[in-house]
């Protein structure tokens, strides 16, 4: 009964910190106390053995998330027999896909892939080294640009705001040796340190877009910016025939990379305080870094025009049709500078309660994940089993992103000569023959293979 | 025992995942043959605007006295405006017309305003507007709207005079009736489409 006003402050913290919508690392393996994973996502959780990940497969994950699209929301069941259409068939109802949209429309892809790891206990304390690749992308899309798709100008004629559209990738590797030791029996703290060599990062950004249809004219209003940094990025320069003026030939860039472009560091710190036998509180901040990108290396665009069209002009002395709808997309070259991208930087605040003898424990965990892009939150309770010593399970369901009808699930078997773990947060209840989740707006899969070593002295 | 477990993960995994999957969303049956952008769109074709001053050089106006019939007035204009974006739309297309019509006459009159080839109408003019109501200049500017196809639309691109045939609403005007020199004409053309535009 104590522990009722704990688990309920608890509760509120993190429902307070739980803002928006989901996903990042596999929240459903947390509180997995046998799986490597786990210090990925809180240094100061440590496996209950050492490992060493097999190269290329022992660390492999992958993630989509959007906090609005999913695929049921792109593709539909033909109306008038067998197959799908998209959402652009004519006799798809506008209302069933702008009903799901936000007013920003945020998709990312990740994948992370492990080259190398390692975990080793000496003593009580637990170290780590990874060697990895990472690679984020992500896209927003203003809803109006779908309601424009989808319903046009009406009769009577329309404006559309479709500013802030915006594509970006970043892709590094990272060297990581992280460390963790208990400070007393209740307290774990534990750090992390990355070196980060940046290998490409390219942005696209419309910062306005604005559309006004009407029966005697169409205007667009678009100013947006590029930048490009990767190691030996050449990129060839054409002339605008009209005022001389340079702009980047998007159809002539060469990459021929031979190393970094950029450098960087980040650290990832965590802490776990036991509150009683039962109760264990933690929190984390993993990827507050950035990586600097020289100047040599990034290239930097500039787009800004006006495109007005009326049709033909007949006995107006001057001319309205003015612009060039090609021209909108025409970034013109700046000076290239330096840049500095941060990492997506997540911060999870969990809390678990275990009954049994800790054989079972049920968890909350949130986690918020600061994009570039967006913010993304998310709020996982979870069920974790131990029953016996080489195996362990949870299953979990977030809340925020996955319209109630998707839970998670991770396995890890750790008999003795090898580890081997696999999860996601998001089960598929629903999937196209392809293996692709039909109406979840999240998706990810985890997956690990590992040799055990020796464990530690926890 | 840690096989059997395994194994039977393994096969459970198995058996669940075909429950999953839905065939209805086969990803290698998309039909993309029905695909169109934009819903509803209006669409500007073009303008002419024309301005009685440089129809009429050197005449502030045409009187037209009481009581009498009024005579067709036919004024030569520059049209022959380019109709290529017309190839782009489907022939059924309808092609909708605003007119703005700005201190033209000094008393309110029906209009009927017609686009030929000549002066004479050999060929059948184009009927744009037929004994549309025309305000007079100190009631403010007359809108008016109506649509032609796409064959009538051309032949107006065609069209080398602009006529007028005034009428009485109901009685005589009080007055004789001015033609103002500075009237003002805008012809606005569009399209409206419906089911977007197919790619």
């Amino acid at each position: 009964m104590k522990k009722t006003p704990y688990l309920a402050a608890l509760s509120v913290g993190v429902c307070l910190f739980s803002m928006q919508l989901p996903a990042q690392q596999l929240r459903t393996a947390y509180f997995m106390d046998k799986a490597p994973i786990r210090s990925s996502l809180n240094p100061a959780l440590r496996p209950e053995r050492g490992y060493v990940n097999i190269p290329a497969i022992g660390n492999i994950q992958f993630e989509f998330m959007s906090n609005s699209l999913a695929l049921d929301n792109i593709l539909y069941p033909n109306p008038n027999g067998s197959g799908l259409v998209t959402f652009l068939d004519s006799r798809i109802d506008a209302n069933k896909l702008l009903n799901d949209l936000k007013d920003r429309n945020n998709l990312s892809i990740d994948l992370h892939s492990g080259i190398f790891g390692i975990g080793f206990y000496t003593g009580k304390s637990f170290w780590t080294v990874d060697v990895a690749t990472h690679i984020n992308t992500g896209v927003t899309l203003p809803k109006g640009l779908f309601e424009f798709a989808k319903r046009g100008s009406g009769y009577e004629g329309k404006a559309y705001d479709l500013k802030d559209m915006q594509i970006d990738l970043t892709s590094y590797a990272e060297v990581a040796i992280g460390y963790s030791k208990p400070v007393s029996d209740r307290l774990t703290v534990g750090g992390k340190v990355k070196v980060l060599a940046g290998l490409a990062n390219t942005r696209m950004k419309f910062d306005k877009m604005h559309l006004q249809m009407s029966q005697d004219r169409w205007e667009v209003d678009a100013e947006g910016s590029l930048e490009m940094s990767i190691n030996k990025l050449e990129i060839q320069n054409q002339i605008d025939e009209e005022d001389g003026s340079t702009y980047i030939d998007m159809d002539n860039i060469d990459v021929t990379p031979q190393g970094p472009g950029g450098y960087g560091g980040a650290v990832d710190l965590g802490i776990t305080y036991k509150l009683s036998d039962n109760l264990t509180l933690s929190g984390a901040l993993i990827d507050l870094g950035f990586i600097s990108w020289s100047a040599r290396n990034s290239v930097i665009g500039k787009a800004a025009d006006h495109y007005t069209f009326t049709g033909f002009e007949v006995g107006d002395e001057e001319e309205i049709n003015t612009g060039d709808f090609d021209k909108l997309a025409r970034f013109r070259p700046v000076d290239a500078r330096g840049m500095t991208t941060r990492l997506n930087t997540t911060l999870y605040i969990a809390g678990e309660y275990t009954i049994l003898n800790d054989k079972i424990g049920f968890g909350l965990l949130s986690s918020t994940q600061f994009r570039t892009t967006s913010t993304f939150t998310e709020l996982t309770l979870s069920a974790n089993f131990r029953p016996i010593n080489w195996f362990s399970a949870s299953l979990s369901y977030s809340f925020i992103h996955n319209k109630f009808d998707t839970f998670g699930a991770a396995l890890n078997f750790s008999p003795s000569w090898i580890n081997f773990f696999v999860g996601t947060d998001y089960m598929f209840t629903k999937i196209t023959p392809q293996w692709v989740p039909v109406s979840q707006r999240s998706a990810n899969l985890f997956f690990g293979l590992s040799v055990p070593l020796k464990k530690g002295e926890q | 025992m840690k096989q059997t477990l395994l194994y039977l993960s393994i096969l459970l995994l198995g058996w669940l995942l075909p429950g999953c999957v839905k065939n209805e969303y086969d990803l290698s049956k998309v039909d993309t043959d029905n695909i169109a952008v934009g819903g509803e769109l209006v669409m500007p074709l073009g303008k002419v605007r024309i301005d009685l001053t440089s129809l009429l050089p050197g005449i502030s106006s045409v009187k037209v006295d009481l009581p009498g019939t009024f005579p067709t007035l036919s004024f030569d204009i520059d049209a022959g405006f380019d109709t290529g974006i017309l190839d782009q739309l489907d022939e059924s297309t309808p092609i909708y017309i605003t007119a703005a019509v700005t201190n033209c006459i000094s008393e309110p009159l029906l209009a009927t305003i017609t686009f030929s080839e000549d002066e004479n109408r050999e060929a059948a003019p184009v009927v744009l507007f037929d004994k549309a109501q025309i305000k007079s200049a100190d009631q403010g500017t007359t809108t008016l709207t109506t649509s032609l196809s796409m064959e009538e639309f051309r032949r107006l691109a065609e069209s080398c005079m602009i006529n007028f045939d005034f009428f009485t609403i109901d009685k005589q005007p009080k007055n004789d009736v001015e033609i103002m020199a500075n009237a003002t004409l805008q012809f606005v053309f569009s399209v409206q489409k419906s089911g977007g535009i197919k790619l």
